[in-house]
């Protein structure tokens, strides 16, 4: 009887150790492909809700800003050729109905107006929280800024955080952008060029080039696109 | 011999459907059957586990020993669903996205450990894999049919082609869960009223 137990153990070992080796090989071979995916979804989001920019730049969000749990993830900064911001991008997320939703808050430079929001993640229940999605929800956002906004019947909780998330979108924005204006007299002309992406007309599917071109891209911990 | 193995194999399509028939799997069955393409790509990605679990749990059977047998198939069951899940994420992100966690769950779907307990870990290969093979097209012609009848009376579309007009009052019920247990009995009692005349 007791020596069945080193076998048991030993069989579990094997089976897991093998089963470990071969997720590690499909994770390797999968990983550039979701990474690339995921680094081409945005940069098509991008295009198309800032389709006047010609040029991206991810500056960094501050520590403080992403410890919080509802707030700014990530920014990106839509540039025209004559260097002018023609609009930024935030990523923000916040708990939902059911699960995380992850939005994108597109406003104009001086953050006075939304020019318009995408949900980029969502899974709140089809039919009603999932509501939140739909065009006539999404565009009473657009425009200049507004005290409120009407919530979807059936569906208040989902709406509540959008709404939230608009908001807490423009103040974290606030917190991020204001201060580099300031700074921006000075240094605007060496700053962005340095972390600047520049567009290329064809995107290349290798993943490769784009962490090349973005190094920060990747060294940005934001939670939802790159997830597996 | 192979009839042997035709009766492994056809008996998951109808007599023992797992859906319709043995009831297992509820869980994906009800969640992920609001519209037909989910049906069919979750029924896809279970075929997958479910064949490639069937076929290894087969193949090393001998080398396990009883008393840890449940936890063998479990990794290896555990390691088939993340390659899917992976493999989905990297070539089909837009069904990746909608069926998100109902993926990684096809781990707990009974069809699969239910099989391997039942079927592949006491038979050789070829029974296992034909056992397998019926048992996900059952299972995955289940899923479609639910999710087509759902699509239908909750969008008025089938597999996102549009059958009934903008004139058509959605059903919300038919694309909450509800509706998912509703479409279920139904069916399930229409194939009891087919198989009983079959009987006669």
């Amino acid at each position: 009887m007791k020596s069945e137990t080193p076998k048991l153990v030993l069989t579990l070992v094997v089976i897991c150790v093998i089963a470990a080796a071969a997720l590690s090989i499909v994770y390797k071979i999968t990983y550039p492909k979701i990474r690339a995916e995921a680094v081409k979804e945005m940069r098509a989001t991008l295009d198309r809700v800032l389709p006047e920019a010609t040029a991206f730049d991810e500056p960094g969000v501050p520590e403080e800003i992403l410890e919080q749990k509802e707030g700014v993830k990530a920014i990106f900064i839509g540039y025209n050729q004559n260097r002018d911001i023609t609009g930024i991008a935030a990523v923000v997320e916040g708990a939902g109905y059911q699960d995380y939703i992850q939005l994108l808050v597109v406003v104009s430079a001086d953050l006075k107006e939304i020019k318009s929001i995408e949900i980029l993640d969502q899974k709140e229940t089809p039919g009603l929280g999932s509501r939140i999605t739909e065009k006539e929800f999404l565009d009473q956002f657009k425009g200049e800024l507004k005290e409120e906004y009407d919530a979807i019947t059936g569906a208040t909780v989902s709406s509540t955080t959008i709404i939230n998330l608009v908001n807490k979108a423009i103040e974290d924005l606030a917190k991020i952008i204001e201060p580099e204006e300031v700074e921006e007299e000075g240094t605007s002309e060496e700053e962005p060029s340095g972390e600047e992406v520049e567009e290329a007309p064809e995107e290349e599917p290798e993943v490769d080039a784009e962490t090349e071109a973005s190094p920060e891209w990747n060294g940005t911990p934001t939670p939802g696109w790159n997830e597996t | 011999m192979s009839q042997q193995l035709f009766k492994d194999f056809v008996k998951g399509l109808w007599k023992h459907n797992p859906v319709f028939r043995l009831i297992l799997g509820m869980c994906p069955t009800l969640a992920v059957t609001n519209v037909a393409i989910n049906g069919l790509a979750m029924g896809l990605a279970t075929s997958f586990v479910l064949i490639f679990s069937g076929i290894v749990i087969s193949l090393i059977k001998d080398f396990i020993p009883s008393k840890v047998r449940i936890p063998c198939y479990i990794v290896v069951i555990a390691s088939f669903v993340t390659i899917a899940d992976l493999f989905m994420a990297a070539y089909y992100p837009p069904i990746h996205a909608v069926l998100s966690i109902y993926v990684p769950l096809i781990v707990v779907n009974c069809i699969i450990l239910g099989r391997m307990e039942a079927f592949a870990g006491k038979v050789p290969l070829k029974r296992a894999f034909a056992d397998a093979f019926g048992m996900s097209l059952g299972f995955t012609w289940a899923l479609i049919l639910l999710a087509s009848v759902r699509e239908f009376l909750g969008f008025g579309t089938v597999f996102g082609a549009t059958i009934l007009g903008a004139w058509y009052p959605q059903v919300l019920m038919m694309k909450l869960p509800a509706g998912a247990f509703i479409t279920l009995g139904l069916l399930i009692g229409l194939m009891n009223i087919v198989s009983r005349k079959k009987h006669v």
